[in-house]
């Protein structure tokens, strides 16, 4: 089962770190249709936060489709995020983890990598705006 | 709720009965000792005469130690430890809570020490002629019912000081000095006008008043020829005070005083007198709760 | 929201004290099934708003209605629980006997409920008050006031005095049974990040009048925090509170549309960053 952590640093609001950190887990796999997501009485008991504010994340995922919640049972995955290319064995990340190494292993630091990922990955939004 | 009551004061009701207990029991014997040594008075005497006096400056401490220690704490305590708060915030009646407190504290206590004085009076049948009048101070106050009476009288200060002055220290001096107040008014300006004394005027002559030894005086003075009242002064007399005094125009003498039947009419009476102060007292302490309280 | 459905509700609220107003002119209502963050400056109003709502003290002025009904004298409504800020327990009392007080007190107390949470806590039943650890203690006071099982409950500076894992768990707990019950609950604190996660309301109090109340999204949503340098004109906004260092400058405003101003770096704000901004404006029209 996922659990979820709170960066209270972050800037970003409580429920939307619930809801990136669900999709994420959708995303990488750790999630499949039919999984259970935790109560909000065992997302509270371990965090402390908010009730209202795991309610209002999974009222989110809800409306996007991804999770449904069945009455007296608990929130269920729906549907899964995970492409096939984004797996460890995929295509797609072999060529990237190609590209890390040549970009590691010249001039450019850790940071710089980041920098670099980010704003590539920007300019394309900026290009197709209605994004993927 | 008395659950709680109890649990909170069990240790104070615990000790205090323990002491009224105590004392009755030395009662017991002194009035079981005492009637085997009868009608020896002598012998009673020379075993008693000290303890008979010491003894009812204790019992008459007695109420008021009980009021200090049981009374001033009993909301006090509650309000310096902030349980007060606790206690008036659940689902019971602020004057639920507080009679409840009160009943389960004071009545033990007051049933225990009217017995005492119950006991008392019977106890001390066999040494009363080592005693004066036992209407008077501190005699009447430490037998009968009004011992009784006194004790929920010093409680009910304390409570009451306690509720109001919020510090048990200041509620237990205040108790001290209340109580101490009322038993000297009471004794001095209220008991000898619970009936009209008895009068007796007589030809004069030196010597102690011919009146019964359970008599309680309450005034005696000097008469002439017309039956007046006159004061006269003994600082002058030389020689024979009965030439003296007849100069000065004494004809007779007069005393007035209360016989001994009437204790038990006088306790009666002065014990409802103490309960009504009460009753005023926790009028009092109920208007605080009300109006004061946090 | 309809009258009547606030858990809280109060209208032109007033408290004075011998030495001045405690409270005054306030008037708010708080939705049911939130947590509210009460905040201020000490001497703010925090406790005396409480202890109003517990009727342990009387308005001097204006109404306040807890669930509907106004506080009495007949003990605190049975729906609300309130633990002050000493946590006040009998300190003689085993924890089994304070339970059993709790029992005596509540007609509507559920003992299962509360030894549960005493156990979960890891407080043995046979120890005194007395000797309990601060969070220990606070444990115990949390599991007298769900004892009660409240739909309103208010903690005054419930984590005062705790150190971290206490707070932690201290917190832990008792949104578990927000989560379970749907209470609505109201924290007190002048420690404004014990809170950010935990509420989702705010009434901000200071010098007894309410300044700001309302959802902490929205509120939120309604402000900008504006960094620049000094010599940049102010945004065309309502300025809550402007702070200028010799070369910078931090404005809050309050305004819904973005403010797209040239040269100011826009941010979002924190729950604290917010809360200070107001508290501070507040004290300077104090002053002024």
């Amino acid at each position: 089962m996922i659990e979820f952590r709170i960066d209270r640093r972050s800037g970003v609001a409580a429920y939307l770190q619930l809801v990136q950190q669900t999709r994420q887990a959708l995303r990488l796999g750790l999630l499949k249709p039919g999984d259970r997501l935790p109560t909000a009485k065992e997302v509270v008991a371990a965090t402390a936060m908010n009730p209202n504010t795991v309610l209002k994340a999974y009222r989110e995922l809800e409306r996007d489709g991804l999770v449904e919640a069945r009455r007296g049972l608990g929130t269920f995955v729906r549907q899964s995020l995970a492409r096939p290319e984004a797996a460890s064995d995929g295509q797609l990340r072999a060529e990237l983890t190609a590209w890390m190494d040549r970009a590691l292993s010249g001039a450019l630091e850790h940071e710089d990598v980041e920098a670099l990922f980010k704003a590539v990955l920007q300019e394309h939004d900026l290009r197709t705006p209605e994004g993927t | 709720m008395t659950w709680l009551a109890w649990r909170q004061q069990r240790l104070q009701i615990l000790i205090s009965i323990g002491l009224v207990l105590l004392t009755t029991a030395a009662l017991v014997y002194l009035r079981f000792d005492a009637a085997s040594l009868l009608p020896n008075q002598a012998a009673v005497r020379e075993r008693y005469q000290g303890l008979v006096f010491n003894m009812p400056l204790f019992l008459l401490a007695l109420p008021v130690l009980l009021g200090m220690f049981a009374g001033a704490p009993l909301f006090a305590r509650e309000i310096e430890q902030g349980t007060l708060v606790f206690g008036l915030t659940q689902s019971i009646s602020r004057t639920r809570w507080w009679a409840t407190k009160l009943a389960v504290a004071g009545l033990p206590v007051a049933v225990a020490v009217t017995a005492l004085g119950l006991v008392g009076s019977w106890a001390l049948e066999p040494v009363n002629f080592l005693l004066s009048s036992r209407m008077s101070t501190p005699l009447f106050e430490i037998q009968g019912t009004t011992i009784g009476a006194y004790t929920v009288l010093a409680f009910a200060i304390g409570a009451t000081a306690g509720l109001l002055v919020r510090s048990t220290l200041a509620g237990m001096a205040i108790t001290l000095v209340t109580y101490l107040g009322v038993l000297v008014v009471v004794a001095d300006v209220l008991r000898p006008h619970y009936q009209a004394p008895l009068y007796v005027a007589e030809r004069f002559r030196p010597g102690p008043l011919n009146l019964p030894s359970d008599a309680w005086l309450v005034g005696h003075g000097y008469l002439d020829a017309a039956g007046n009242e006159i004061s006269v002064s003994r600082i002058n007399c030389q020689g024979d005070i009965a030439t003296c005094f007849a100069d000065q125009g004494v004809v007779q003498r007069f005393s007035q005083f209360h016989p001994g039947d009437r204790f038990w009419p006088f306790q009666l009476a002065e014990s409802g007198l103490v309960l009504l102060l009460v009753g005023g007292l926790l009028a009092l302490g109920a208007w605080a709760l009300r109006r004061r309280l946090s | 929201m309809t009258e009547g459905s606030a858990a809280l509700d109060a209208a032109g609220l007033g408290k004075r004290y011998r030495r001045g107003w405690g409270l005054r002119d306030c008037t708010f209502q708080l939705p049911p099934g939130r947590v509210t963050a009460l905040i201020g400056p000490n001497g703010a109003g925090k406790s005396t708003l409480m202890r109003l709502a517990s009727g342990l003290i009387r308005p001097t002025s204006g109404t306040i209605r807890v669930l509907g009904q106004k506080p009495g004298r007949k003990g605190t409504h049975r729906k609300l629980a309130f633990l002050a800020q000493d946590k006040p327990l009998y300190r003689s009392f085993t924890v089994q006997e304070m339970l059993r007080a709790g029992a005596e007190l509540n007609p509507g107390w559920d003992h299962d409920y509360a030894r549960r949470l005493v156990a979960e806590a890891d407080v043995p039943t046979n120890a005194r008050i007395g000797t309990l650890s601060g969070g220990q203690r606070t444990r115990v006071a949390l599991a007298m006031a769900l004892g009660r099982r409240p739909a309103l409950l208010l903690l005054d500076e419930p984590l005062a005095d705790l150190d971290p894992l206490a707070r932690k768990e201290v917190m832990q707990t008792l949104m578990a049974e927000v989560a379970d019950m749907g209470m609505t609950v109201v924290l007190s604190s002048h420690v404004i990040a014990d809170l950010e996660d935990v509420c989702d309301h705010l009434l901000l109090l200071a010098g007894g009048r309410v300044r700001l109340a309302g959802d902490i999204e929205d509120l939120l949503g309604e402000h900008r925090l504006m960094i620049g340098s000094r010599d940049l004109e102010l945004p065309p906004h309502t300025v809550v509170e402007a702070r200028t260092t010799e070369r910078q400058a931090t404005v809050l405003v309050r305004t819904t549309e973005r403010v797209d101003a040239n040269g100011w770096e826009e941010h979002k704000p924190t729950l604290e960053e917010l809360a200070l901004a107001h508290l501070r404006s507040a004290r300077k029209e104090v002053a002024a």
